[in-house]
């Protein structure tokens, strides 16, 4: 992993980086107080301090996290080839495949640096402003939070192979957001279909948490698996085929 | 062993532009310029070289490594200034070089400053590269291509960008990197001058294909590098006249 340093470093050296790393934090420590003004207010208890990650989570994990994943990983692909930075450490001694795996492995730390934040401000906003936080709760939202890198990591892989197709991050990016909305509508309105995408799993975490290890989950597991391996190679292959 | 061997390079584009059937050699202690007119097939040539071109066919070797199997190897005393390759702007001209010290495990950790030095960019080091000057760009590349130690560099169109002072300071350290370090070196350009201070063997590219190939040594007395290429650029143009009139 000579190259993962360096893969980290350019990604965190980003403004946009920094700042969506301060909007993780703060919009669960923002929500919080809010729902519990207005609480409150109707006197009606919707969330408390155990449920609040969970819904914090089946936000991040539909919308927000995906998008932030597909700005990393159009910036990280076609970004750089727009720009002719890829090309810079290209003609080092760094094999293609170590290039590509340490941006992947890139994406994967970028990703549970990003689920460990929102994990953390909200498990602290639950205990902080709102009642009912117990340690069941925090145990159960740390599992679902890391339980949830999994299936978001495949989205990961997929969009790092099709952005390979691209020669600019805006193209990658907004070709990125339509086939995961795509993805999303699929899901709802043809279940049968959806099964075969990522984005199926979602409620990855609400299925471990409700049935534990059985012979689905650990199904679907192994074909999570497989997806990330099918797309990882073939990602590969356009990366190590492509001309700068 | 030759440092760098090309034989039967090909590489075409789709719109007809590109390499054929290109073969020569640069040997130990050489800097060998690669001359040829815009869109000759220069920066093709030397992409290929360093493997950000799949040449159709042919083989590149390296000290012995072939490019295309054995790159990291191949690369691993190489240093590089590729037309055309940024370095990434939101990044200080220190942290560039940086990244690259990364990926040469053995390099010493005063090495950054010591080539910053070399192309008079140490004072910028802390800037960032989007406030930098075509020139200024120009000398971080050089030291990036310097950072490893390399004892092989390749310079596509070098001095590109830079102001007279810095072109005369180039032309002095690639002299003294070649005559006190033994570094080979092959230098891609359309400036004559720049070739007759320092190569020591140049060939002519044109329209994909070497066409003609000199040592100073071989040369006629009384001629000098242009002279022998302008005598094979309009040689070039009358077979290519002549071809057409024939069809």
């Amino acid at each position: 992993m000579l190259n993962l340093q360096n893969e980290w470093n350019k990604l965190v050296q980003k403004k946009s980086t920094i700042v969506l790393f301060c909007l993780s934090v703060i919009f669960p420590l923002l929500v919080g107080p809010a729902i519990q003004m207005m609480q409150n207010k109707f006197g009606f208890t919707a969330f408390d301090g155990e449920s609040f990650p969970l819904v914090i989570l089946s936000l991040a994990v539909s919308f927000y996290l995906p998008l932030l994943l597909a700005l990393c990983v159009s910036d990280m692909f076609a970004g750089e080839q727009e720009q002719k930075t890829l090309s810079f450490l290209l003609v080092r001694p760094l094999s293609r495949y170590k290039l590509f795996t340490s941006k992947i492995v890139c994406i994967g730390i970028y990703l549970l640096t990003l689920l460990l934040q929102v994990c953390l401000s909200s498990l602290i906003t639950g205990a902080i402003w709102l009642e009912n936080f117990t340690f069941t709760g925090l145990l159960m939202g740390l599992s679902a939070f890391l339980l949830s890198w999994f299936p978001l990591m495949a989205i990961g892989i997929l969009l790092s192979f099709l952005a390979l197709w691209f020669g600019s991050s805006s193209k990658a990016l907004t070709f990125s957001i339509l086939l995961y909305l795509v993805m999303v509508v699929l899901t709802y309105l043809f279940p049968t279909v959806a099964q075969w995408l990522p984005a199926y799993d979602n409620d990855w975490y609400q299925r471990w948490i409700n049935n534990g290890i059985n012979i689905v989950t650990f199904g679907r597991t192994l074909y999570l698996l497989s997806f990330c391996a099918l797309f990882f190679t073939l990602g590969y292959y356009k990366f190590s085929k492509k001309e700068f | 062993m030759p440092v760098l061997e090309l034989r039967n390079v090909t590489k075409q584009y789709k719109n007809g532009r590109g390499v054929k059937n290109i073969s020569f050699s640069v040997e130990h202690g050489e800097i060998f310029g690669l001359l040829g007119p815009n869109g000759a097939g220069k920066t093709t040539l030397m992409k290929c070289i360093v493997a950000l071109c799949r040449p159709d066919q042919g083989e590149i070797v390296i000290n012995g490594y072939h490019v295309m199997d054995q790159f990291e190897q191949a690369m691993q005393s190489v240093g590089t200034l590729i037309s055309g390759v940024e370095a990434f702007d939101y990044l200080t001209a220190y942290e560039n070089l940086l990244l690259a010290s990364r990926l040469y495990p053995s390099l010493e950790k005063g090495r950054i400053d010591e080539v910053l030095q070399w192309v008079g960019m140490e004072a910028h080091k802390h800037e960032k590269v989007k406030s930098f000057s075509t020139g200024m760009r120009q000398r971080l590349y050089l030291a990036a291509a310097l950072l490893s130690k390399p004892s092989f560099v390749i310079l596509d169109e070098p001095t590109n960008g830079l102001d007279i002072e810095g072109k005369l300071d180039f032309q002095e350290l690639i002299s003294r990197l070649a005559s006190e370090e033994g570094v080979t070196f092959i230098l891609s350009t359309h400036l004559i001058d720049e070739v007759e201070r320092l190569c020591n063997r140049i060939a002519i590219l044109s329209k994909g294909k070497i066409i003609g190939e000199v040592a100073k040594n071989q040369l006629a007395e009384g001629q000098t590098f242009e002279s022998f290429y302008m005598d094979n650029i309009r040689k070039g143009k009358e077979v290519n006249e002549n071809v057409e009139l024939t069809k």
